[in-house]
């Protein structure tokens, strides 16, 4: 399992988040707008959780920058969360819901 | 630019845009996105009034022309309507923002956007070169059985009455 040094890392393109997927283990994509306070509410908690969990991979979207992508993992409202493993989608949390996204994000990485 | 009238198919192809109804509750955690409605699908198979309106928030639009339909939603569904959809030139957020302000819930009537009004524009009903006429339209499994267009600023043959007689 690589270990990151934490962050939450701007995926700016349909080839970085392919680029993305294609490592192994778990994976979270916040994807959320800049015009979105839920969105801003939640994303140093993102960040803390990505310092503590750093077995996992954090990434981000910007659903304006990037819609077809948004688009095509079924964005309906922003933040949303898809969690990833090993490529496969595992789940996701709808909404700047801390408790929910960190249950998830712990539920794979000892799954 | 083909007039719609009683008897035609709904036109293929037509899409409209909307933010789908959250909650207060819901607002505080997350922030709706606009998605397209593919109103032709949809249409198939159900029984539908799509009205539409020159502006969201403009004044003798909500006056007379929404509440209506909020008044008489009840005696629609009675009448077997499965949808009210109103469209306008508007963005989905300020067509969501117009929804909520007039306290409609969940789907009640649904508020979306004709996008570059070009669903108004195929059917030859327009105000000027930005907004969508005032008209009424009811699609029974995507069939036409009732299209008016307001002749005048009035709301009278695009109202909630006039399409209940004819239902």
């Amino acid at each position: 399992m690589t270990s990151t040094d934490g962050g939450v890392h701007n995926l700016q393109s349909m080839q970085e988040y392919n680029e993305a997927l294609s490592k192994p283990g778990v994976m979270i994509i916040d994807c959320f707008a800049t015009w979105c306070g839920p969105c801003k509410v939640i994303a140093p908690r993102v960040v803390d959780m990505s310092h503590s969990h750093p077995s996992a991979r954090f990434y981000k979207i910007d659903v304006d920058e990037l819609p077809e992508l948004a688009q095509q993992l079924g964005v309906k409202a922003m933040p949303t969360f898809y969690v990833f493993k090993d490529g496969q989608k595992k789940g996701n949390v709808v909404g700047a819901n801390e408790n929910a996204l960190k249950a998830l994000v712990v539920k794979e990485l000892g799954a | 630019m083909t007039a719609l009238k009683v008897g035609d198919s709904f036109p293929e192809g037509v899409e409209f845009q909307y933010i789908p109804y959250t909650d207060e509750k819901a607002e505080i955690t997350a922030c709706g996105m606009p998605q397209p409605y593919n109103a032709s699908k949809e249409f198939a198979d159900k029984k539908v009034v799509l009205f539409a309106v020159p502006g969201a928030f403009t004044p003798s639009c909500s006056v007379r022309h929404l509440p209506g339909y909020v008044e008489h939603w009840n005696e629609l569904k009675g009448k077997g309507v499965d949808l009210v959809i109103v469209i306008a030139m508007n963005d989905p957020f300020v067509m969501s923002a117009w929804g909520k302000a007039n306290g409609i819930k969940k789907d009640e009537i649904l508020f979306m956007t004709d996008p570059g009004i070009g669903f108004s524009k195929k059917i030859g009903w327009t105000k000027g070169p930005e907004r969508t006429g005032r008209y009424a339209i009811v699609i029974d499994h995507g069939k036409i059985v009732y299209a008016e267009n307001e002749p005048a600023g009035d709301v009278t043959v695009s109202g909630a009455e006039a399409v209940l007689s004819k239902l």
